[in-house]
């Protein structure tokens, strides 16, 4: 579980750095390609696609560590609810969670056969969408796994949100 | 079952889900997929968690969210919090309550680089509280101000609420964070007012008071000076011309991290500004995925539609719908999440605010208000509950009891917003963004 | 008349992107959807849903095919290699109108030759829109030499190229963010039919109109394949009866009369310039160029894409000379 988690954070904060770089340097290229009248060219054509793929590899990545601590809930009437009770709840929450997860990876696995079988791509840089359906199907799985998990082993206290 | 009928009765099961501890997100994907089922069939509604996921986190224009909530995780890690806090409390030196005013004002300060209210009020939470403390400020009035601070977060832009309200709605990103600007600057000198006349009727609450530090007011200024040069880059860019609302976001964000890099920012600390940033984004994204999956509920029920209906048919005035609309919010906020109210709500409540003629941006102002009084009003308040993770050992009652003279003056400023529109309509139109 | 619908045994979901103000929602799907209504004698109710409220316009054809939608309006392009020979008919100079497109694309799949793009669909109909020309923020462009170095928004990746042979920077955007980016000078203009242009409101910030006509962009109403099956006799001929050519060319028409208008606020708002034959000439035969890399990139991949281009060419001819008469 800290593994799945570490790795989790690891990819994510990289995609967000990524995300931060691609915006950042097309506008710097835009600024340098206006003001040279066009002869210093750094402009890159596919910044737009660059950034929205970076956003999915941060949100998807960071799915295993949302199963943990981003699952906002809303504390109301529970803190009067017996304490087993309240286990009860955020047992059944975590597994039916997983099964989210679950049956977004069996989705995204199919998707990743045909989107290979196919030959799919982004429609400015043309990389392959069956990367991005199979990076999702693993993180999906992840995302599952790590819910399942805290729901079979997490400790005799409940946790507010 | 009618399609309607099945829409309500999935909002009624939503509702007792969330009040069931079921996270946010989840009870969202699970009604509307259930009730999409229902209505369209099993197989639809399994391949929703497939595109529903997808086409929400490849969004180029949701990318401003997880920049802007960098470049506010930055400005804490930088120090910039701190700085904020120290000018403030070396300008209000000797007041009464200088602190609790500092507090507000710091906060004010650092919503203009920060676009959620919760890391507003945890952020000032940890650098406020103690001093307060120290201080013999009494719980109540420590609590209430820096709970009632962190809201400002999401009205002076940045703001992750307003964006949220533009893309929902389609509306100009810059239009509605000019829009934010004076209500933001309304609630500030309200809340001011408010620990004011609280120290009028209760002096006790500010402890012993301050004595006039002799530290130089300069260099304070200059330490905390930044954030003002972080919020020109945005919003200049922004109605300069030069960047688009990403291009914004992106430069906000990556001038931050040079600041910091400036004043020598730690690889930890930039590693935890990363991580915070992604934690907060997820989780946030979840709940978009949430509402987006629910939202094709809606869609195929077309309760928005019947409820359109049901207006015209009983000839409400536009006054009467926007007065419901705004009652519900206000009820509704006690015991909901603030950004899952305006990603549900919005798109039912949308086309009734277009019918009944009202300006869209305005209303994005006027909901975003409402989301900020729910952070704030017991039982489910957000910023309440992160006030108290700062400092565990302030009783909840406290912090409820301090904050209800600031729920009383939102409420006022709700009304205010609501009655005079050109209050949020001003700017945005004096500077051509709207 | 509308037909009762109330007691309609089946409701077909009709989703599209375009708002519910806009034309098409009138006349492409509206008009359609009460065809349909009366065609089946009160069997099918079709309610349209505009504006991306069922299903994000990329994922319009993955939601029919999922049913997640009945029936969608989708641009094939919105994924790339996936309808690679459909996409032939949007290469640069095929054709002069929408209509006489839209009639030759129909044909095209008419004929067969492109079934396996789409075999986990029902096919309603294919179109296209009128040609598409360029549009500038400050710089009018009469000659390949205005347009060197300009940031230009490009619709497809063929048209990316097109760009690059021709001098200019190509920008990879969603058609929606034109506007803002245009504004705020990000890209200096991009390339739309007049009828778009209108529509995205985009000659309130690019007055500078070159009219060239270089490319098009594909388009298909498409069902789901269980949901058609479901239906009964009644429903199943209403659909074939509001299926192919005639459809195709509503909408083709459709959107050349989008173009008459969208040309007419143009031109009282800004100014559209003409190219000489001389700098036409050149363009074209960029235009060749990008066509002719794209043909053999196909066939490489085992497509018969040069004798799809030559039978889409035919057909426009046909197409040309029935709609003269
Ligand atoms: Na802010
Ligand atoms: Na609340």
């Amino acid at each position: 579980m800290p593994r799945l988690v570490a790795i989790s954070v690891a990819l994510s904060s990289a995609a967000l750095g990524f995300l931060l770089l691609v915006v950042a340097a097309s506008i710097l290229a835009r600024i340098l390609y206006d003001s040279s009248g066009g002869a210093i060219d750094l402009l890159i054509p596919g910044a737009i696609e660059a950034a929205s793929y970076a956003l999915l590899v941060l949100i998807f990545a960071a799915l295993p560590l949302a199963a943990g601590e981003g699952l906002i809930r809303v504390e109301f009437l529970t803190a009067r609810f017996p304490l087993a009770l309240r286990q009860y709840l955020d047992r059944l929450w975590l597994i039916l969670a997983g099964c989210v997860g679950g049956l977004m990876a069996w989705n995204f696995a199919w998707e990743t056969l045909t989107a290979l079988q196919r030959g799919d791509a982004t429609q400015d840089m043309q990389i392959p969408l069956f990367l991005f359906h199979g990076f999702i199907t693993i993180t999906s799985a992840a995302f599952a796994l790590a819910a399942v998990l805290r729901a079979v082993t997490r400790h005799h206290r409940a946790e507010s949100s | 079952m009618s399609p309607e009928a099945i829409g309500f009765l999935a909002i009624g099961i939503l509702l007792l889900l969330i009040v069931l501890r079921c996270p946010v997100a989840l009870a969202m994907i699970l009604t509307g997929a259930g009730g999409f089922a229902a209505i369209v069939g099993w197989q639809p509604a399994v391949s929703l968690f497939m595109t529903g996921p997808f086409e929400v986190a490849s969004n180029y224009s949701f990318t401003m969210i997880p920049l802007f909530l960098l470049m506010g995780n930055l400005a804490a890690q930088t120090g910039l919090s701190k700085d904020l806090f120290a000018a403030a409390r070396r300008l209000m030196g000797g007041w009464r309550g200088s602190l609790a005013l500092a507090s507000v004002t710091a906060s004010a300060g650092f919503a203009a680089v920060s676009g959620s209210s919760l890391a507003t009020a945890a952020t000032m939470g940890r650098v406020a509280l103690p001093e307060m403390k120290r201080q013999g400020y009494s719980n109540r009035l420590a609590s209430g101000s820096l709970a009632a601070g962190g809201t400002l977060g999401i009205m002076i832009p940045p703001s992750i609420a307003l964006l949220l309200y533009a893309l929902i709605t389609e509306q100009s990103v810059g239009a509605l964070f000019l829009a934010g600007v004076l209500p933001g600057l309304l609630a500030f000198a309200l809340y001011l007012l408010v620990i004011v006349l609280h120290l009028k009727l209760h002096p006790e609450d500010a402890g012993r008071p301050e004595a006039l530090q002799d530290e130089p007011l300069w260099p304070l200024l200059w330490r905390a000076s930044p954030v003002a040069l972080l919020f020109a880059t945005v919003m200049g860019g922004l109605y300069g011309g030069i960047f688009t609302p990403t291009e914004a976001a992106g430069a906000g964000a990556m001038l931050t991290l040079l600041v910091a890099l400036a004043r020598g920012l730690k690889r930890q600390a930039f590693a935890q500004a990363l991580r915070d940033t992604v934690v907060t984004s997820a989780a946030l994204f979840l709940i978009i995925i949430g509402a987006e999956i629910f939202g094709f509920l809606l869609s195929v029920s077309q309760l928005s539609f019947g409820m359109v209906e049901l207006i015209r048919e009983w000839g409400l005035a536009p006054w009467q719908v926007l007065i419901v609309i705004l009652v519900f919010y206000v009820i509704f906020g006690c015991f909901m999440d603030s950004l899952a109210m305006i990603l549900l709500t919005v798109p039912i409540f949308y086309p009734l605010i277009l019918e009944s003629g009202f300006d869209p941006v305005w209303f994005g102002i006027v909901a975003v208000v409402t989301v900020e009084l729910g952070l704030i009003t017991p039982p489910v308040g957000m910023n309440l509950f992160v006030i108290r993770s700062v400092a565990p050992d302030i009783a909840m009652q406290d912090i409820m009891r301090g904050i209800l003279p600031f729920v009383g003056i939102d409420l006022l400023r709700l009304a205010i917003l609501a009655a005079f529109p050109a209050i949020s309509l001003w700017l945005p139109k004096l500077l051509g963004a709207y | 008349q509308p037909t009762d619908t109330s007691a309609a045994e089946t409701t077909l979901r009709y989703a599209h992107f375009m708002p519910a103000g806009s034309w098409q929602n009138q006349v492409i799907f509206e008009d359609w959807a009460r065809s349909v209504e009366q065609a089946s004698g009160g069997e099918l109710e079709v309610k349209v849903f505009p504006a991306q409220t069922l299903g994000k316009a990329p994922a319009g054809y993955d939601n029919a095919k999922n049913g997640i939608a009945e029936i969608a309006w989708t641009v094939q392009g919105y994924t790339a290699n996936r309808f690679p020979l459909s996409q032939i008919v949007e290469l640069p100079g095929l054709f002069k109108t929408a209509e006489e497109g839209s009639c030759a694309f129909q044909k095209l799949y008419d004929s067969g030759v492109l079934d396996s793009e789409y075999e986990d669909t029902k096919v309603l109909y294919v179109h296209v829109h009128g040609p598409g020309h360029l549009h500038t923020r400050d710089k009018a462009v009469t000659s390949l030499d205005d347009l060197k170095g300009l940031k230009i928004r490009r619709p497809t990746t063929v048209i990316g190229k097109l760009l690059e042979e021709l001098g200019a920077e190509p920008v990879g955007m969603p058609a929606p963010g034109i506007y803002e980016a245009t504004q705020r000078g990000t890209i200096d203009g991009f390339m739309l039919p007049w009828e778009a242009v209108k529509g995205f409101r985009v000659d309130e910030v690019a007055p500078n109109h070159t009219e060239i006509g270089l490319y098009s962009l594909a388009f298909v109403a498409t069902m789901n394949k269980a949901a058609y099956d479901r239906l009964g006799a009644a429903g199943k001929a209403a659909i074939d009866a509001n299926s192919g050519m005639k459809w195709a060319v509503i909408a083709g028409r459709g959107y050349d009369q989008g173009d008459i208008v969208g040309r007419e606020a143009a031109a009282a708002s800004g100014t559209i310039y003409q190219l000489s034959d001389a700098q036409t000439a050149a363009w074209e035969e960029a235009g060749q160029r990008v066509t002719e890399s794209y043909l053999t990139e196909l066939e490489a991949q085992g497509l018969p894409a040069r004798q799809t281009y030559a039978d889409f060419k035919g057909y426009v001819a046909d197409c040309r000379a029935m709609i003269a008469n």
